[in-house]
């Protein structure tokens, strides 16, 4: 019973907030597209469609740190030592998920399977 | 670096570019397929589809995150880079192909309602947190979910113009966590896929398409180290000295680092001028580029900056940091304050 609290509520969470993604995506043609960014006003019908999911889905994102023309700092100095990380960043993701390759591999006989509630239903 | 915007990016080298994309995505589903059927000819259509999809990303991911130490091991490989963007995003409808059709044909089919059979299966997951069991037993969904969420993201950040709006270094930032993406999906593979898969050549297989990334970007860092320049001594005037007129190539740069200011200088028709080696665009590293029109050309995709300004030639209104050059007989020093042109192209 409680699972099922849960997912209504998680539910009228997500529902809510793509809701909330639809009044921001009429604002945000309506207004904020021009201000953000000047040359969007030139652009096709078809460019301003592929915005859609995104403002739809990562609408707070874009409240926080969508940026019009004159609040656009340098950031170049970051964009450099990012570039320079990113062998360092790879190499670190990348042993770690070969330690966990090696324990899976290790924890391999240790297993039992799982089937899916619907799954256990269906059979 | 467009003044207008269109859906999607496509010129006629891209359009070649998504062809091959595709054929080659085509090629993985078919050996992915009947490889799965060869080895395991009880298992459904469905089941095949789901797997298949899901190699297809994961070796598509291998492909993308090639790319960029490739491209600095070897600049012959930047055309692959220029056309990264479509590849990511493939990548990313792939996932969602495969989470998607894997929760459908797990969750959807049976007579509990699917929305209650998806949350019971991942209560089980959150169990496993709270009271660990034997290492096999790790939950792989929550690894896909996290991977699946970045692929998502950055597909849906891929446009040009989320890349302005939300400037370089933070789009750049989100893009970075491919990196996590990558992690997460070993993970997903290792305690899912290879927990009931005991044929050692899978196992191979993902060991060495992470060592072998691994080794590349091990080999770029270091190249890209060794084509970093130290300054060296400072005048009087806090012009520190960065080398020698016959160290430069006309239309070539050489990259220096003073404090924390990377600086591209270029020789230009027996000139040497002095630019932030990094790009307005993705931050790509404008001394690896080269004179292109008249104009420094960043290598990653083009973007165009006139040397002694560093702004970018007209209607385009980019404006990179150029730095004041001082030239004692061979010697060439630079001045490591940056300096910012007004949109007439006047250096302050």
């Amino acid at each position: 019973m409680s699972a099922l609290i849960l997912i209504d509520t998680l539910e009228r969470i997500f529902l809510a907030y793509i809701g909330l993604g639809f009044l921001y995506a009429i604002y945000f043609y309506k207004r904020r597209l021009g201000q953000l960014e000047p040359a969007s006003q030139k652009g096709s019908w078809g460019f301003k469609w592929i915005l859609f999911p995104s403002v739809l889905v990562l609408w707070p994102l874009i409240v926080v740190k969508g940026q019009s023309p004159e609040q656009k700092i340098s950031r170049l100095k970051s964009s450099n030592h990012l570039r320079q990380l990113q062998s360092p960043l790879f190499a670190f993701s990348a042993i770690l998920a070969l330690l966990a390759l090696f324990a899976a591999v290790k924890g391999r006989d240790s297993i039992h399977f799982q089937l899916a509630p619907s799954a256990l239903q269906h059979n | 670096m467009s003044i207008s915007f269109s859906a999607i990016g496509w010129n006629p080298q891209k359009k070649i570019y998504d062809k091959i994309l595709l054929a080659l995505l085509a090629m993985i589903l078919a050996v992915s397929g009947l490889t799965g059927f060869l080895l395991h000819s009880e298992l459904t259509a469905e089941t095949l589809l789901i797997r298949s999809s899901a190699v297809a990303a994961f070796v598509l991911l291998h492909c993308l995150l090639a790319i960029g130490p490739l491209c600095r091991i070897d600049s012959r490989f930047l055309p692959l880079l220029y056309n990264r963007r479509h590849l990511g995003v493939l990548i990313g409808l792939l996932g969602l192909f495969h989470a998607g059709f894997a929760a459908f044909q797990f969750h959807a089919l049976g007579n509990i309602p699917a929305r209650v059979s998806f949350l019971e299966s991942y209560l089980q997951d959150f169990r496993f947190v709270l009271s660990p069991g034997p290492l096999g037993q790790i939950p792989f969904e929550p690894f896909g979910f996290l991977a699946l969420g970045v692929l998502i993201v950055m597909a849906l950040l891929s446009h040009d113009f989320w890349l302005k709006t939300l400037g370089s270094s933070f789009w750049k930032r989100i893009h970075i966590l491919v990196y996590v993406a990558f992690a997460a999906l070993v993970i997903h593979v290792a305690f899912g896929f290879l927990q009931t898969e005991r044929n050692l050549g899978f196992l191979v297989l993902l060991v060495l398409g992470a060592l072998s990334l691994l080794t590349l970007h091990t080999i770029a860092f270091f190249k890209n180290r060794r084509r970093l320049h130290l300054p060296g001594e400072m005048d009087s005037d806090g012009f520190y000295f960065v080398g020698r007129l016959s160290e430069f190539s006309e239309n070539k740069a050489r990259t220096v680092q003073i404090f924390d200011e990377a600086i591209a200088l270029y020789l230009y028709q027996g000139k040497i001028h002095a630019v932030a080696n990094t790009c307005r665009h993705q931050g790509g590293p404008l001394g690896e580029g080269r004179i292109l029109d008249g104009c420094i050309t960043c290598p990653w995709h083009g973007w165009q900056y006139l040397p002694d300004t560093g702004c970018s030639p007209p209607p385009f209104q980019e404006v990179i940091p150029t730095f004041a050059v001082k030239v004692q007989g061979e010697q060439i020093l630079v001045h490591p304050k940056p300096r910012l042109a007004n949109t007439q192209g006047q250096v302050t």
